[in-house]
């Protein structure tokens, strides 16, 4: 009889993760380049959930034996967590992990400097910030990212940042780094941003500020 | 605390670990149902000091993250490796390996002293506690059920049999490791990291905070140096080192996943041990080293 609902559970979970994969979701979670294996994680439960319903009449010593109920109740409550939950941090998170200066930021990307300014990313712009040479011979170069506003009692006026989170691996060691934009306007915390602008004087200045859905791909590494 | 960022947390280590822990879980399978003790036996030092250290550069062929280590560990012990060695291996393996001992070295290219330090300080620390452990007694050490089911030869490989044993083990080691995720996300979102490097008033202190950081946050070896990274402006190397070395030793999920296979009485050791003996070495590497 156990085999049945460990079938059923790993089932449930191969397919839960399939979904995650499908709808994107996995990038709210994990760096992508992991995504593959979660997939293949995924392959390995539905497979073995199949396995388990064809073969339920054979011996399955250990499943039987060892396999505690509670064991296959804490693995469907994974699950339930998010399907119940939205997922991808917020500017709540800031208080626990603090705000790492542009300065300290590392990224694992290459930066090239040959693309056109506008088709830079968030991280390109955090790569030429960072460095007073780098951000003068960008003076007056166009700029168009994304990310969402973060504002504090320490924020400079007529300043918001735009932020994104910094991960290595996963959610858990996400860092949050942000740019600062010279505006005067004003948007609420974790409001996704597509800011358009130029750089002076080092800093970015604002042209355009549209609101934006959440994208699918929250993160940066 | 916000509980959509819990949440994301706590699922994010789960997602993550998840193909490590299968890896790891096809590795003991194969190890049970395709290696002779006998080989792997015969294949290691005679001393215990030898097999230790042999044991615990095993990481070079199996490259798993410290998740995917425990169900090797087990698989290990199940086939009448010493429990010292065993242990030896559990601590060193997920840094003594290609890909960890890579990622150190571009994270850090201008500091090949982080990279040396992590290496040779988890060297050291694998092998002192592995052979520690081989005055005790298996019994003292490995969980009954464990021993139990150590018969020390391979089984004939029937495929149910094989599907069988790697899905016990690793519904069990996934329900584990969702508690260990649960907590280690309830602690990232009640303990702000500011207030842990607040405290960090000189290198005895920010040594522990950083091996706090390591224990509280649960995150790969394979990526952490990036992560200690960030820090390198706050701390200095030693308390890097410490994080480094640390982290793929103990850690919440760690503990968790070790309670299935070895008595508390020996992780508890093994925890003091290890962390002692991190604050010891690079408290004093870099003061020598000065």
């Amino acid at each position: 009889m156990k085999i049945k609902y460990a079938a059923i559970s790993i089932g449930l979970l191969g397919i839960w993760l399939l979904k995650l994969y499908i709808n994107q979701d996995l990038a709210l979670l994990i760096l992508p380049r992991y995504n593959i294996l979660v997939l293949l994680g995924a392959v390995v439960f539905i497979v073995g959930s199949i396995a388990m319903f064809k073969y339920r009449s054979q011996h399955w010593h250990e499943i039987d034996h060892h396999v505690k109920p509670i064991s296959l109740g804490i693995i469907l409550m994974v699950v339930v967590v998010e399907m119940t939950t939205t997922l991808g941090l917020t500017s709540n998170s800031v208080g626990q992990r603090g705000q790492t200066d542009l300065e300290d930021v590392v990224l694992n990307h290459t930066f090239n400097i040959n693309i056109k300014s506008e088709d830079r990313s968030f991280g390109d712009w955090i790569h030429i910030l960072k460095s007073k040479d780098l951000s003068k011979k960008e003076e007056g170069s166009k700029v168009n990212i994304v990310g969402f506003a973060y504002t504090d009692s320490n924020t400079d006026p007529e300043t918001i940042n735009l932020s994104r989170f910094l991960i290595r691996c996963c959610a858990a060691d996400a860092q949050f780094v942000s740019i600062p934009i010279k505006t005067t306007e004003v948007h609420p915390n974790d409001q996704w941003l597509n800011v358009k602008g130029a750089i002076k004087d080092g800093k970015i200045v604002a042209e355009t500020i549209t609101q934006i859905p959440k994208p699918k791909i929250q993160y940066i590494d | 605390m916000n509980l959509q960022d819990g949440a994301t947390i706590f699922l994010s280590i789960f997602v993550e670990a998840l193909p490590f822990i299968l890896l790891g879980t096809a590795v003991a399978t194969y190890i049970k149902y395709k290696v002779r003790s006998e080989t792997i036996l015969k294949n290691l030092p005679k001393s215990s000091l030898g097999k230790c250290a042999a044991m615990s550069c095993l990481g070079i062929i199996f490259p798993v993250c410290e998740c995917g280590n425990v169900p090797v560990l087990k698989g290990l012990l199940q086939k009448n490796v010493p429990p010292s060695a065993a242990i030896s291996f559990l601590l060193g393996a997920p840094v003594l390996n290609p890909i960890v001992i890579i990622t150190t070295m571009v994270a850090f290219p201008n500091n090949p002293e982080i990279w040396i330090a992590r290496v040779g300080i988890t060297f050291a620390i694998a092998v002192i506690i592995g052979y520690i452990f081989s005055f005790a007694k298996p019994e003292e050490i490995i969980k009954p059920q464990i021993i139990a089911k150590s018969c020390g030869h391979t089984h004939k490989p029937n495929k149910i049999r094989a599907l069988d044993h790697f899905f016990a083990e690793a519904i069990t080691m996934l329900s584990i490791i969702t508690v260990g995720a649960a907590i280690a996300a309830l602690s990232q979102t009640l303990i702000p990291r500011p207030f842990l490097i607040e405290l960090a008033s000189n290198q005895l202190l920010a040594i522990i905070v950083m091996m706090t950081v390591a224990f509280i946050i649960s995150i790969c070896s394979t990526t952490d140096a990036f992560f200690a990274l960030a820090y390198s402006h706050i701390f200095g190397s030693s308390a890097l080192v410490a994080f480094l070395v640390y982290g793929p030793m103990i850690d919440m999920k760690i503990l968790l996943m070790l309670n299935n296979v070895l008595t508390k009485r020996a992780i508890i050791h093994i925890t003091l041990l290890a962390t002692v003996l991190t604050v010891i070495s690079t408290y004093t590497w870099y003061n020598l080293a000065l």
